[in-house]
């Protein structure tokens, strides 16, 4: 079960409006190295880990990460809420602006609908972690790729923090692995897939 | 307290829960039903003392509540909801 609380893990406070970064940004509310994508990856990996530490890590970081997704969505909001009529023909905002008016809705800078194709939950520990360290490298690279492209000390404050906790978790995330790997055989981590119950039985 | 107060307090919690879920959307709704915000005073109050209760004797619920005891972390030690009754 979650429980809601009303505020961001880090404010967000922007006064000058601007379709052209908030379009950027959209993409890590629903792109394919986005906020929901590595909530719905962690919290969809939890049921069959074998390790009841990851497992609470996952379901830490797979919350955090729904806190990251409020950010982003407030980040975007707040870049286009006094949005005129001209300003959203003179920002190329027209095309998000005909399907959802000023509304929030998850999808890629390139405009793709959100997709849970760009994550895995493969029910393997080592490809899972992997994986997600893999996840938290790309969406610290897309975090790089926006402050290249952000000058408001308003915008790049949060977006500061958000990369931040994605190396805060790459690191978590590599020592998960390597609890994993330590309750493995070490001469042959992938001999078996210790989340498959019938490898065990062998 | 053992296994049985356990389970009846963990059933207590859930249930409390829910009458506070239940009243939330209604009072988000009804903001000033006064039967309702007097019931959600009531069960958000009995709710709270369980869930302190559960944490100090079983481990911890809430993610911001966790009481730790003999120097180790409490939250990944108990078992996880999806596990069902083993």
């Amino acid at each position: 079960m979650w429980s809601y609380e009303r505020r961001l893990q880090h404010p967000v406070n922007i006064d000058q409006c601007n379709p052209k970064l908030a379009q950027v940004i959209m993409s890590q509310y629903g792109g394919p190295d986005g906020e929901i994508g590595a909530s719905l990856r962690y919290l969809s990996q939890r049921y069959v880990m074998p390790n009841r530490k990851v497992v609470g890590l996952l379901t830490d970081i797979g919350t955090e990460e729904l806190g990251h997704m409020e950010i982003v969505g407030a980040i975007v909001h707040q870049l286009t809420r006094d949005l005129t009529p001209e300003q959203i023909v003179e920002g190329g905002f027209q095309n998000y602006y005909v399907d959802h008016t000023l509304g929030i809705w998850p999808m890629a800078a390139g405009g793709i609908a959100f997709t849970a194709t760009a994550f895995q939950s493969k029910g393997d520990p080592i490809t899972d972690l992997v994986e997600d360290m893999a996840a938290e490298q790309k969406a610290r690279t897309t975090y790089d790729n926006i402050l290249r492209l952000v000058h408001d000390h308003d915008v790049c404050d949060p977006i500061k923090f958000l990369r931040e906790r994605e190396i805060v978790h790459f690191q978590r995330f590599g020592e998960a692995l390597r609890m994993i790997q330590d309750e493995l055989d070490a001469r042959n981590f992938y001999a078996i897939n210790p989340a498959f119950p019938a490898d065990l039985c062998k | 307290m053992d296994a049985n107060n356990r389970e009846k307090l963990f059933a207590y919690i859930g249930a409390t829960s829910f009458v506070c879920d239940e009243l939330r959307l209604f009072l988000d709704t009804h903001p000033t039903d006064r039967g309702a915000l007097e019931y959600w005073d009531r069960m958000s109050k009995v709710r709270n003392e369980a869930v302190m209760e559960y944490t100090r004797c079983f481990g911890p619920i809430e993610w911001y509540r966790v009481e730790n005891r003999d120097c180790k972390w409490a939250w990944v030690e108990a078992p996880w909801p999806w596990e069902g009754r083993c």
